[in-house]
């Protein structure tokens, strides 16, 4: 007589979570550290993430593009983690509003400054000066090389808003690449 | 062009964003102008410096540890709703109840019809294994088997899932099918099994009833009890 189990479910929810989820935890990661600038933070967004994903493992089972609604709910938990800190909201969808004040007259010439080598430790740096409204759409865009289309799909900031913001943000980067050059 | 449109301007000449008519204004321009023409320089190795920032490695066994964080708090949560702690010890001692349903269809020759649902008994808080036996007089394919579960059980594993379906294959003879149950709360409840195979359906149904100690005293459970 033939005896067989017929329970097909060897591998039990969590391991149909680490299967759905594992093959995405690199690209997760590496957002979250253009997110957070830190390691450590990174590792804590990406664990919280999971944690929220896991009762919606059904949900996501029937999703035919996980990717980009992984990095979509990553950055929403994020820009919430941003708003719990600040304990008021951060305006996504407001004017552009220029955190750090540069005096034209503390900043170097154009020329001294394209000549100074930009190290990755200078680029960090200056990227975390800038407000998080700026400094979030350069690292999605300019560091990620998501698309303007993209952004839109996982901030719901207007395409053209975004493109302001990035042509703002990268003029605020300059400006304080020049002042830490001098 | 003028220097106060630059910004926007190297934005789109990066891009490649410019009609032929504003990339002829745009490279007269930065010919023409110096402190445009050096923005434009540092603009390039500014957006060749974001494209190349590097990412500092996970921590060791970053992978590990997040996927063992979800399957510790939930586990946890799943068992601490329940004011149970001793997952374990209560799986490793799980008793064991098995129920023989035989399956049928109009093709075939009967042997056993289940006309009333059979009732095992559950202990609260532990998982069980209930073991399911269909007997099936040739082999199926592409068999779909779906399993609804009472409101007080649970499987292990599956929080909060009431069903499960699957495609399966059937051979001659006896296919065990173990169902790892958990009950949440106490009371009775059906437990239905289908099977379904082309246009037949078979349903069977057994009664579980979660009590404190899973003492069963149903006769003909105990008859074809493993």
């Amino acid at each position: 007589m033939d005896i067989r189990n017929y329970w097909p479910f060897k591998k039990d929810s969590y391991s149909q979570f680490e299967l759905l989820i594992g093959p995405h935890l690199n690209q997760l990661y590496k957002l979250a550290y253009r997110l957070t600038g830190q390691r450590d933070d990174a590792e804590d967004l990406v664990q919280d993430l999971l944690l929220k994903l896991f009762p919606r493992l059904q949900e996501m089972q029937q999703i035919e593009l996980l990717s980009p609604w992984l990095t979509r709910v990553l950055y929403r938990l994020f820009i919430d983690g941003i708003r719990r800190q600040q304990r008021s909201p951060i305006d996504l969808m407001g004017d552009d509003e220029i955190a750090y004040e540069i005096h034209a007259s503390t900043i170097a010439g154009p020329a001294e400054a394209a000549s100074t080598e930009l190290t990755n430790e200078l680029i960090n740096h200056a990227l975390y000066k800038l407000s998080d409204d700026h400094r979030l759409l350069l690292v999605l865009h300019d560091v990620e090389g998501y698309s303007l289309q993209e952004i839109n799909d996982m901030t719901d900031i207007p395409v053209g808003t975004i493109k302001s913001r990035l042509c703002r943000g990268r003029q605020k980067l300059r400006e304080i690449i020049q002042l830490q050059g001098t | 062009m003028k220097c106060e449109h630059i910004n926007q301007a190297i934005d789109d000449f990066l891009e490649q964003n410019l009609n032929r008519q504003d990339l002829v204004d745009f490279k007269n321009h930065v010919s023409e102008c110096q402190a445009c023409a050096d923005k434009l320089e540092l603009s390039r190795v500014l957006a060749a410096g974001l494209r190349q920032l590097p990412v500092a490695q996970p921590s060791a066994g970053f992978r590990q540890r997040v996927f063992a964080q979800v399957r510790s708090q939930y586990k946890t949560e799943h068992r601490q709703g329940y004011g149970y702690t001793r997952f374990a010890a209560g799986f490793a001692s799980a008793l064991v109840v098995s129920l023989a349903i035989w399956f049928v269809t109009n093709l075939y020759v009967p042997d056993t019809l289940v006309d009333q649902p059979q009732m095992i008994s559950v202990a609260m808080h532990q998982t069980q294994n209930v073991r399911l036996s269909f007997d099936a007089q040739r082999n199926f394919q592409q068999v779909q088997l779906s399993i609804d579960l009472p409101a007080n059980i649970e499987l292990d594993g599956f929080p909060g899932q009431k069903t499960l379906s699957w495609q399966t294959s059937l051979v001659k003879g006896q296919n065990i099918l173990t169902l790892p149950v958990f009950a949440t709360a106490y009371g009775q409840g059906e437990l239905q099994a289908q099977l379904r195979y082309g246009d037949k359906l078979e349903t069977f149904r057994i009664l579980l009833k979660a009590n404190a100690d899973g003492v069963q005293h149903n006769p003909l459970n105990k008859a074809r009890s493993a």
